[in-house]
């Protein structure tokens, strides 16, 4: 087991250089000039050429590539070319609070998704289980944004319940302005759960060993949980993972909307002004999250289903075994 | 003997989109006391709707019990509640499912599988319903340590074992086995019936045995009934049954069977198919298929009649027997 997860953390390796080199490759050709930006209009001939040699803009792409790997590899982002401010630095400062709104989201999403997801798969075709089909497809459809407004509305400027914009201060503010955005993210994942679970349910439910557990005359909220559910429960871990990953790596739209001080913002802001190294660095941050929740989700399935982990063992055994054979 | 289980004029059918299936049409059955009632019939015949049946666990929808009792001592099966059918199912009556690679749940381990049956109806504490599961696995021949092993690293033979263990973990008054050798190999076939036949004596159980071997029947049943197009249509001893098969139905199963003592090029199948259950004959369920065929037999349904001691059979070839017995 710590050999898979140790082989799938270097193929992290591959995977960045990857990811970096597309996003770098398509910021290098964009059209824009960077030096405008961090110069503005108005600048002198001189100074656009001073910056661009300080920042190593006449270098080719290659080259200019392969020194951002080398500052990376030493620990160094670069600075924002708008802030002057290191990247690292920013991109830290901003992520526990991503963090904290995506785990609210998908603890919303796993709480209310599941449960749904095995009630419409009981009562197939029940109004519950069209109920629940609409509103999924709707929660899915809707762009997150809009719904982050229409609750802004209602909440925040109507009701005045809830505060509409940022990050409160103390634990009850900062739980007061998770609400909104929490909801607001997290509708569509508990939909795409719900279906999920569903139809992951609705497959086990018709699998013989279902009948074994009947027979033996235990209650049918037992037969549920531990029998149809513990086996629906892969797919479940997959979508939940990705999504999750998703959300780490900072949603652009809805922490907007509330103005959010996550990493999903400062994302968005560094697309707006053109600003390279922040971009990368959010890009970076994007994959990393997202591979690693994937690997997650592998491990889980090793916990959850007792045949994917002895092939997790077996892969292991049969290399030594292979060894044994080359060294006989 | 006294009948423990008694099923009188049982009729299921499925609701499907294809129209309605008459899986069980009328079913009359009766087991008795300690003994192995072998349930013979093929494919589509409604064997698994009764098991099912019985155990309360037919799949509501497409599945809908229309009429008739399922006696259990005495008290309607069909009347209990959901709570009471709990009592029921692996306490009292326990049932082998036909495939042993599908009907352990993948991702528990097999000891907790058993001991899940013995803590819901013996009270005991997961710990204590643990031991006791590791001694039920001693029972069907698998070492005990090997109790926190999962489905997947057993074999066929062995996870029928498990399927055994489960079901007569809280000792059962009755066990129903459906097709319970069908899909293990000959050998291990033998195996496993050996074991339930050791195993019904040692825990004095009534057996009904579902099959369509008629070999399997031979070997391990006292009593036979025959069922097609959902109902019985001939029931004796195994003895009788063998020596004087008079359902045409049953004349056909044991003559397609080929005989040591002859030199056969080919099988002698029954001719024909089962007939669709959506659209089952008339008269006598068999008629499209039967060689004695008359045109009484296409409109009217025979009864069940006894023509010898215990021996009842569903045709019109033999009114003329029973009115001579009864003379």
């Amino acid at each position: 087991m710590a050999k898979y997860v140790l082989k799938r953390l270097l193929l992290l390796i591959p995977v960045l250089i990857g990811v970096t080199f597309f996003v770098f490759t398509i910021l290098a050709v964009a059209p824009y000039d960077p030096v405008t930006v961090i110069l503005g209009d108005g600048a002198t001939e001189e100074a656009i050429e001073g910056m661009r040699e300080e920042l190593g803009l006449n270098d080719p792409l290659l080259v200019r590539y392969v020194n951002y790997i080398w500052d990376l590899l030493h620990g160094d982002f670069g600075k924002s070319y708008k802030t002057r401010l290191p990247v690292a630095d920013q991109i830290l400062r901003r992520f526990p609070n991503t963090i904290l709104l995506a785990t609210c989201s998908m603890v919303i999403a796993i709480v209310l998704g599941i449960p749904l997801g095995i009630l419409s798969a009981k009562k197939q075709y029940s109004l519950l289980d069209n109920v629940a089909t609409v509103g999924g497809l709707v929660s899915v459809s809707m762009p997150n944004f809009w719904l982050g407004l229409l609750l802004v509305i209602l909440f925040a400027l109507k009701l005045r319940w809830l505060p509409s914009q940022g990050m409160g201060e103390d634990p009850v503010a900062i739980l007061k302005s998770l609400i909104l955005p929490s909801i607001t993210l997290g509708t569509g994942i508990m939909a795409s759960i719900m279906r999920m679970t569903r139809s992951s349910v609705l497959e086990t439910m018709r699998q013989d060993y279902i009948g074994t557990a009947r027979a033996k005359g235990i209650s049918e909220g037992r037969v549920t949980v531990r029998h149809m559910l513990k086996n629906a429960l892969i797919p479940i871990i997959t979508i939940s993972a990705l999504q999750f990953g998703n959300l780490l790596g900072g949603s652009m739209l809805t922490e907007t909307v509330f103005s959010w001080p996550g990493v999903g913002r400062y994302m968005l802001d560094a697309i707006k002004t053109k600003d390279t190294p922040a971009i990368m660095g959010s890009v970076i941050l994007m994959s990393v999250s997202f591979s690693i929740m994937n690997l997650l989700a592998d491990i889980l399935y090793a916990f959850v289903d007792p045949r994917i982990k002895s092939q997790y063992r077996s892969a292991r055994r049969k290399k030594s075994f292979k060894g044994e054979g080359a060294a006989s | 003997m006294d009948t423990i289980l008694e099923v009188k004029d049982l009729v299921i059918h499925y609701e499907t989109d294809d129209g309605r299936v008459y899986a069980l049409n009328g079913l009359d059955l009766d087991l008795r006391e300690g003994e192995t009632l072998g349930l013979v019939g093929e494919t589509g015949a409604g064997k698994t709707t009764l098991a099912r049946g019985i155990m309360g666990l037919v799949p509501d929808p497409p599945g809908r019990i229309k009429g008739g009792e399922i006696l259990y001592r005495g008290t309607d099966l069909l009347r209990c509640s959901n709570a009471e059918m709990r009592h029921v199912r692996g306490k009292k009556i326990a049932m082998i499912f036909q495939d042993p690679m599908t009907s352990l749940n993948p991702v528990t381990n097999v000891g907790v599988q058993i001991a899940e049956a013995i803590s819901n109806h013996e009270h005991l504490s997961h710990r204590d319903a643990l031991v006791k599961a590791r001694e039920m696995l001693e029972q069907v021949g698998i070492p005990a340590g090997r109790a926190e092993e999962y489905p997947h690293q057993f074999s066929g033979g062995m996870k029928q074992r498990v399927v055994i263990a489960i079901a007569l973990a809280c000792n059962p008054d009755i066990l129903i086995a459906d097709e319970p050798t069908t899909a293990l190999d000959v050998t291990i076939q033998a195996q496993v019936l050996d074991m339930l036949r050791e195993l019904r004596e040692k825990y004095s159980m009534s057996m009904l045995l579902i099959t369509h071997d008629l070999g399997v029947v031979a070997q391990t049943c006292d009593r036979v009934a025959v069922i097609y197009g959902g109902e019985i249509v001939e029931s004796a001893d195994v003895f009788s049954l063998f020596e004087r098969h008079l359902h045409p139905y049953t004349q056909g199963l044991l003559n397609s069977i080929p005989k040591l003592n002859e030199d056969v090029d080919r099988l002698q199948p029954i001719e024909g198919m089962m007939p669709d259950p959506t659209h089952l004959p008339e008269g006598c369920k068999f008629c499209t298929r039967c060689s004695y065929a008359t045109e009484r037999c296409r409109t009217s349904h025979p009864v069940m009649r006894e023509v010898a001691s215990g021996h009842s059979v569903r045709c019109f070839r033999y009114e003329q027997e029973e009115r001579h017995e009864d003379r």
